[in-house]
């Protein structure tokens, strides 16, 4: 026969698993919740990506579609807000780049667009386009 | 008098062209030992040395300086060989990823893309043999190009601008367009170059074809909108410009996230009923997708909006003036 279990025992169960779940799910939407795509300021690509304290993080930036090769890695910083940022000045074109994290490819999850690498992973890609009045589009 | 010093002036100058000839001949005998090798690079022969047994450091070399002898670039290959051997890259694997090289060079086609591509393995961590697959596809689809590209009625096309076609077309196939949708576009500027459109005309048109082909490939258009779109300009007779326009409307919605599919089916509907590329710029898209609010442009990442009536917001638009392209 079967025991009726009380409903405080049932609000705590309920109560424990939301809070195991929130536990869980939260740290995980709060980095995606903070995406951030590249963005311009200055003649300068911001670059940014929430890794632990304690990653070696690089950016690795490049062109596809030029006839030399691009490929440079660049430090990425700590920043205030707890996020890793690169500052790259670049010129007008479109770019492929990842992130090194402790050695592993890492696709920012920010990437105005990803494109298959030929690794079976990918990259993220943007375009930069100047405005005539200092401004830019990256997308 | 003059006579004798005319002769004398004579015998100097025999004298002088004597004593240089043999001087520039024995440089043009010199040069080739002297072009560039491994001798030039002693660190990266050091770094070789300390990697590889003496016989399979001396298989890399030799295919490194046929690389460097067939034309490619030091600055292009030395990078690449040294990041493999600090990565410790088996030497038969090397030695392969330097013949990709070599080939790519071979069938005229530009090494730093393959090279690159080593590049990003190396930083990916890939195996070798990874790498050399990777390499692989980006020469034949260069080569692909190329290909296509002999057929092609467009002359007077300098080597700079082949190069970029070739790098063009391969970039949209890396970005998903298959070799059947790549023959079609070539074929339709075929079909519609020759005869309708003066030398200059079909070179330009052909440069900005394979830039619209590359840059609406990446921005996620399916291969049989960019194709069917390339259809309607060449059966309109879109010059190189308008192609370009064209171009410039797909940049445009791509920056401010609309929906790509229904925005190649509203510039499709708009070539097809006649519309120009040089009113692509004042056209109100929004309406001609169906939408007449910034909440219906669906966005392909739910964020695009027109940013009221296109008055160049933060969404960017092109020109910064009016929503328009100018």
């Amino acid at each position: 026969m079967a025991q009726k279990i009380p409903s405080c025992v049932w609000a705590f169960r309920v109560f424990s698993a939301f809070a195991l779940t929130a536990a869980l799910v939260f740290p995980l939407s709060g980095c995606a919740g903070r995406q951030a795509k590249p963005s311009y300021d200055n003649g300068s690509v911001r670059f940014s990506i929430t890794v632990p304290k304690s990653a070696q993080v690089y950016l690795v930036l490049f062109q596809t579609d030029s006839s030399e090769p691009t490929l440079r890695q660049y430090p990425v910083r700590d920043n205030r807000d707890g996020r890793r940022v690169a500052v790259v000045r670049i010129g007008p074109g479109e770019y492929h780049y990842f992130f090194q994290v402790d050695g592993r490819a890492e696709i920012d999850p920010g990437a105005p667009r990803v494109e298959k690498d030929d690794f079976g992973g990918g990259n993220g890609v943007f375009t930069l386009e100047i405005n005539n009045d200092g401004s830019a589009n990256i997308y | 008098m003059a006579t004798k010093n005319f002769q004398n002036l004579k015998n100097r100058f025999c004298l002088a062209i004597f004593m240089i000839f043999p001087v520039l001949l024995s440089m043009m005998l010199i040069t080739p030992a002297s072009a560039e090798g491994i001798q030039d690079h002693p660190q990266l022969r050091q770094m070789l040395t300390d990697q590889y047994r003496d016989q399979d450091r001396d298989r890399i070399i030799s295919q490194y300086e046929d690389c460097l002898d067939a034309g490619v670039p030091s600055g292009t290959i030395t990078p690449m060989v040294e990041n493999a051997a600090r990565a410790g890259v088996d030497a038969n694997h090397l030695e392969s990823m330097l013949q990709e090289v070599y080939k790519t060079k071979k069938y005229n086609l530009p090494p730093g893309p393959v090279a690159s591509k080593a590049m990003e393995g190396l930083v990916k961590n890939m195996d070798g043999r990874q790498i050399i697959t990777a390499m692989t596809r980006v020469r034949q689809r260069m080569e692909y190009a190329a290909q296509e590209m002999k057929g092609l009625n467009a002359p007077g096309i300098s080597e700079r601008e082949r190069h970029r076609m070739i790098l063009d077309t391969a970039e949209a196939m890396a970005s998903g367009m298959d070799r059947s949708h790549v023959h079609g576009i070539y074929k339709d500027l075929m079909d519609n170059g020759s005869g309708q459109f003066s030398r200059e005309e079909n070179r330009e048109r052909t440069m900005a074809t394979m830039e619209y082909m590359k840059r609406l490939s990446g921005y996620g258009v399916s291969p049989d909108q960019v194709a069917a779109i390339s259809r309607e300009m060449n059966r309109h007779r879109y010059t190189g410009e308008e192609i370009g326009q064209t171009t410039k409307a797909f940049s445009m919605a791509r920056s401010r996230s609309w929906n790509m599919a229904r925005f190649s089916q509203s510039v499709e509907s708009y070539i097809n009923n006649g519309g120009r590329g040089s009113g692509m710029g004042h056209m109100d898209w929004g309406s001609a997708m169906g939408m007449h609010n910034s909440k219906g442009m669906d966005s392909d990442h739910g964020s695009g909006s027109m940013g009221g009536d296109n008055d160049g917001g933060s969404g960017g638009g092109m020109g910064g003036g009016h929503g328009g392209m100018h």
